[in-house]
């Protein structure tokens, strides 16, 4: 009650040497994994403003005219810089972030050094960075996701290594027994990441000619499989990394089920990565490439329910009190939503279905319900919950935390059924010849202009997070203005840091 | 360790395989694709399209195009693409083998671009739709692609790619609009979009 | 005092104010114990749930199904999910010959006798209403298309002295064949077609020609034609046969293989 808001460093009764070694993490890791999550949240800000700019080019094409004689704020650029900017920017360096800490704590590592960490760090913020700027300046390829010329890519090669061999050194230097869920899906996150990356930047976007580019569609083949494995792959298992290691943690329950958990993880390794085609459903592929896609992306469901099972057993005999906190949240909403988008990938998977959706906004509502709804929120509760187990410091004006909250959900959900609903018109619209593009343009109207809002409405929510990020960061041990939140509930003590 | 080796092995495995049946599988059939020769003329197709062609696909590139426009013909089981126009027959992977880049996308809020130089043969109305695309399509969300063309002053005689414009959006008297090199490159290159050869593959749906 | 002091206390809705003890402070309560032992989260043992398991199978069965029934067969080549019966991989549509034939003479007759068939006045003799064309010695017209043509020529009643190719080892017999059915029956001309067996039988008579014809030593060849319904048998090289209904210069018994005389009812009486 009269306790200090920071406190202070309290030598605990039973101090065990586990506890010594995750203090020392603790101090080791605090400034590269903050420069990972901060540098995301940057980049949150960044991709927010150009979804937000895309948007309204999409709603007002015409009255932007300004716009038009600027090469580098052309619809296309812009929305290819949103999207890297959110994936490779945003979500990949708090993913990359959570991993470390995460990483660290679970292996119970006796490995300090994190030079290459800042290594990893700065070149990957330098890569993300000349990456947009060359797409903005014309240097992009027009493939989603791999728009980044090979030059950056490289960069983001060699971050990448300096993390990689940092984790290996991690968890060559364990020390823990067991090896706990969220490090399997790290570890794969890592694997394939490395792997793909590797071999979609080199087959497609080389000058060298070495040995790309690919042969005609094997070009677009070797695409689909790369933006799947991006997705499922290293997103997902980042996500899903945090996700089982915060639920329990934060209701002080175990993990429902250890079989549940292994069908999940082996179950979407063993499917995701064959799903890629399903969306050239009708293309240039034999035909039996794009039915393994869709069978995989099919079968997904299997591992997707088995998480979905394991979070909704974990969570339901816990109460807490006062209903859920806020970090919680976050990601279970986010957990939702990855039960959610694997039935939509699923359903659009289908022909029945995919040829009302093929080619419409239904698919970009499917990939925000990936990105945003999914990851950005698991991310979001991530954050909270490590920033101040990081800084030892509370978080404070919660009010903003939880409107951030209410504020993300809300963009998001208006941005996914304006999506869906807009997408499927324009689905029906094309698959009847008599229905022209144009007529089509203009039943999509009022769908762009909403989808604008509700960019608007997720910007708005991310510059929360950005504030509420920032107070943590620079306004140490403030009381809050609040006088009914008491500082003792935000109170954290140096035994607290073991869990 | 050992429990890191084991899930070394299952997920290299597993996504191995995955790089197997979509990388190296589709690399190595597609490499040693042959254009058809039509037994009956002893045409050949497909056709490369080097020189500006070429160059043209890098301005699409650059532009992010594919953003919102699309290059495959679905077969009429799966969709209206043929019905619509955008082709007589469905594309297959011969189609594509000569291409440098491959821009199928996966979006169309702007029509299919496979056959678009089969139904449009005249850069003027490339140049229109580039400039300003809602002169031809007035709901149309397409950027205007004002930067991939100039104003200047009309020397002797005005231009042979001089865009015809009338009204408010037509030039000042004693200037025209032309294309830059990119504008005019990236005509050449949509115009050279065409596959209306014929390929055993792919037979032509009867009506 | 709770028994499991929330982890996440940071995360406590306002209103919820309990001051925190020691026991709160994270000293040992008993799951707390476990996990501070090990930062890793307990995991259940939980069995996979007997739904789930009945999902996954007929997940698989589907999937065989699905893959048996749309996935071509594996093959490369098959690019339709459901290919229709006995046509797989696409078969070659019987091609028009008249369309073909177009396609082969706009790749290289054009060049001289132009894309309407008339020619050019003096160089290149036009095509449209030529009697060497449409004329009933089309074993002349094949001959001219084999093995080319040199010299002074007339046709339509103009003079012509050029030289025309031979095209014998350019073109297959059923690509001729379907050439000279093009030129039959466009520009005005209406001709009958030509088929691949008349191309072959003219080729078989002329093939120790080794040069170009000149107009006299094609008219030394018989004219014959060919495309007369009766009298279509292959005679004898170098026979002449009346096949021409000008050029019935012997007494005509009635064989059956003769070309109707003019009508004579057969007498009465």
């Amino acid at each position: 009650m009269n306790q200090p808001a920071i406190s202070e460093a309290i030598p605990p009764d039973n101090l065990s040497s586990d506890r010594d070694n995750r203090q020392s993490i603790e101090h080791a890791l605090r400034a590269p994994v903050l420069a990972f999550l901060i540098s995301a949240v940057f980049w949150l800000l960044v991709s927010s403003c150009f979804g937000l700019l895309a948007s309204a080019q999409c709603h007002r094409p015409g009255s932007l005219t300004i716009l038009a004689n600027l090469p580098w704020l052309t619809f296309g650029r812009v929305f290819s810089a949103f999207q890297n900017a959110l994936v490779y920017g945003w979500l990949s360096s708090a993913g990359i972030g959570v991993a470390i800490w995460l990483l660290s704590r679970l292996c119970n590592t006796t490995y300090r050094s994190s030079y290459l960490l800042w290594l990893s760090a700065f070149t990957w913020n330098t890569g993300i960075g000349v990456g947009i700027l060359s797409i903005l300046g014309g240097g992009g390829n027009s493939r989603a996701l791999l728009d980044f010329p090979f030059s950056v890519a490289f960069i983001l090669m060699l971050a990448f290594l300096f993390f990689g061999i940092w984790s290996v050194l991690v968890i060559w230097n364990r020390q823990s027994e067991s090896v706990y869920v969220s490090e399997w899906y790290i570890f794969a996150a890592l694997l394939c990441f490395a792997w793909s990356f590797t071999t979609a930047n080199i087959l497609l976007n080389q000058p060298l000619s070495l040995i790309g580019p690919a042969p005609g569609v094997s070009q677009a083949a070797i695409h689909a499989w790369y933006e799947r494995s991006l997705f499922g792959l290293w997103l997902a298992p980042l996500a899903l990394a945090a996700a089982y290691y915060i639920i329990p943690k934060a209701l002080q329950k175990p993990i429902y089920s250890y079989k549940l958990a292994l069908l999940g993880f082996w179950g979407w390794i063993g499917c995701v990565a064959f799903g890629g085609m399903a969306a050239f459903i009708g293309g240039p592929f034999p035909a039996w490439m794009v039915t393994v896609g869709i069978v995989a992306n099919v079968l997904a469901l299997a591992p997707v329910l088995a998480v979905a099972a394991n979070f909704h057993m974990t969570t339901r005999s816990a109460t807490e009190a006062g209903g859920p906190s806020l970090v919680l949240r976050f990601v279970a909403f986010g957990a939702m939503m990855f039960t959610f988008y694997g039935f939509e990938a699923a359903t659009n998977s289908l022909r029945t279905i995919s040829q009302f959706t093929q080619f419409t906004l239904v698919i970009l509502g499917q990939n925000q319900l990936f990105l945003y709804g999914f990851c950005s929120l698991i991310l979001f509760g991530a954050i909270y919950y490590l920033l101040p187990r990081l800084l030892n410091r509370p978080i404070i004006f919660k009010g903003i935390a939880a409107l951030h909250f209410w504020l993300s959900v809300i963009g998001f959900a208006l941005l996914w059924f304006d999506l869906t609903i807009g997408g499927l018109i324009q689905g029906f619209g094309l698959q009847d010849a008599k229905v022209s593009m144009d007529a089509i343009s203009d039943l999509l109207t009022p769908f762009l202009t909403l989808q604008a809002v509700a960019a608007l409405i997720i910007f708005a929510a991310n510059v929360l997070f950005a504030i509420a990020v920032g107070l943590i960061l620079l306004l140490p041990g403030r009381v809050g203005n609040r006088p009914d939140v008491p500082e003792t509930s935000m109170e954290r003590t140096p035994e607290v840091t073991v869990a | 360790m050992n429990k890191f080796a084991h899930l070394f092995l299952g997920v290299f495995g597993l996504f191995g395989a995955s790089w197997l049946a979509f990388v190296a599988y589709p690399y190595i059939t597609f490499a040693g694709m042959q254009p058809n020769k039509d037994p009956n003329t002893n045409a050949v197709a497909p056709q490369g399209n080097p020189g500006t062609a070429d160059q043209g696909a890098r301005v699409y590139a650059a532009n992010g195009c594919v953003y919102c426009h699309s290059q495959f013909v679905r077969d009429k089981n799966e969709g209206a693409d043929i019905d619509r126009g955008w082709g007589k027959r469905r594309t297959v992977a011969r189609d594509y083998m000569f291409d440098r880049y491959v821009f199928l996308g996966n979006s169309r809020l702007g029509g299919d671009l496979t056959n678009i130089g089969v139904r449009q043969t005249d850069p003027q109305w490339f140049y229109r739709l580039l400039y300003d695309p809602r002169s031809l399509h007035p709901a149309s969300v397409m950027p205007s692609f004002r930067y991939l063309f100039r104003t200047r002053k009309i020397s002797g005689q005005s231009s042979a790619d001089a865009l015809k414009l009338s009204g408010p959006a037509a030039p000042p008297s004693g200037y025209e609009i032309v294309p830059t090199e990119q504008g005019r490159a990236i005509v050449a290159y949509l115009i050279s979009l065409k596959r209306n050869y014929a390929l055993p593959e792919a037979p032509e749906p009867a009506e | 005092m709770s028994s499991d002091p929330k982890e996440d206390s940071i995360g406590d809705v306002p209103g919820s104010q309990k001051p925190l003890g020691a026991a709160d402070r994270g000293l040992p309560g008993g799951e707390e114990a476990l996990s501070r032992e090990s930062d890793t989260p307990a995991i259940g043992a939980a069995p996979i749930p007997a739904w789930l398991i009945g999902v996954i199978g007929f997940g698989f069965f589907w999937a065989g199904a699905y893959l048996f029934s749309f996935g071509g067969g594996f093959k490369t080549d098959v690019f339709d999910y459901e290919p229709k019966f006995g046509v797989v991989g696409g078969a070659q549509v019987a091609a028009d010959p008249k369309a073909v034939g177009k396609a082969l003479f706009s790749a290289n007759c054009i060049t001289c006798h132009q894309a309407n068939g008339e020619g050019v006045p003096g160089q290149y003799p036009p095509l449209a209403g030529s009697e060497v064309v449409l004329g009933p010695a089309l074993n002349h017209t094949i001959a001219i298309l084999l093995k080319g043509l040199q010299g002074p020529v007339t046709v339509k009643g103009q003079a012509f002295n050029n030289s025309m190719q031979a095209w014998e080892d350019q073109y297959s017999d059923q690509q001729l064949a379907s050439i000279l059915t093009y030129e039959r029956s466009d520009w005005g001309n209406n001709a009958g077609p030509v088929t691949a067996d008349m191309v072959k039988q003219v080729r078989e008579q002329v093939k120790d020609r080794k040069e170009q014809w000149t107009w006299a030593e094609l008219l030394k060849i018989p004219p014959k034609d060919l495309a007369a319904p009766a009298g279509g048998g292959s005679p004898p090289p170098g026979q002449p046969k009346p096949a021409s209904p000008g050029q019935q210069n012997q007494s005509a018994p009635p064989a059956p293989a003769q070309p109707p005389a003019p009508a004579q009812p057969p007498a009465k009486g």
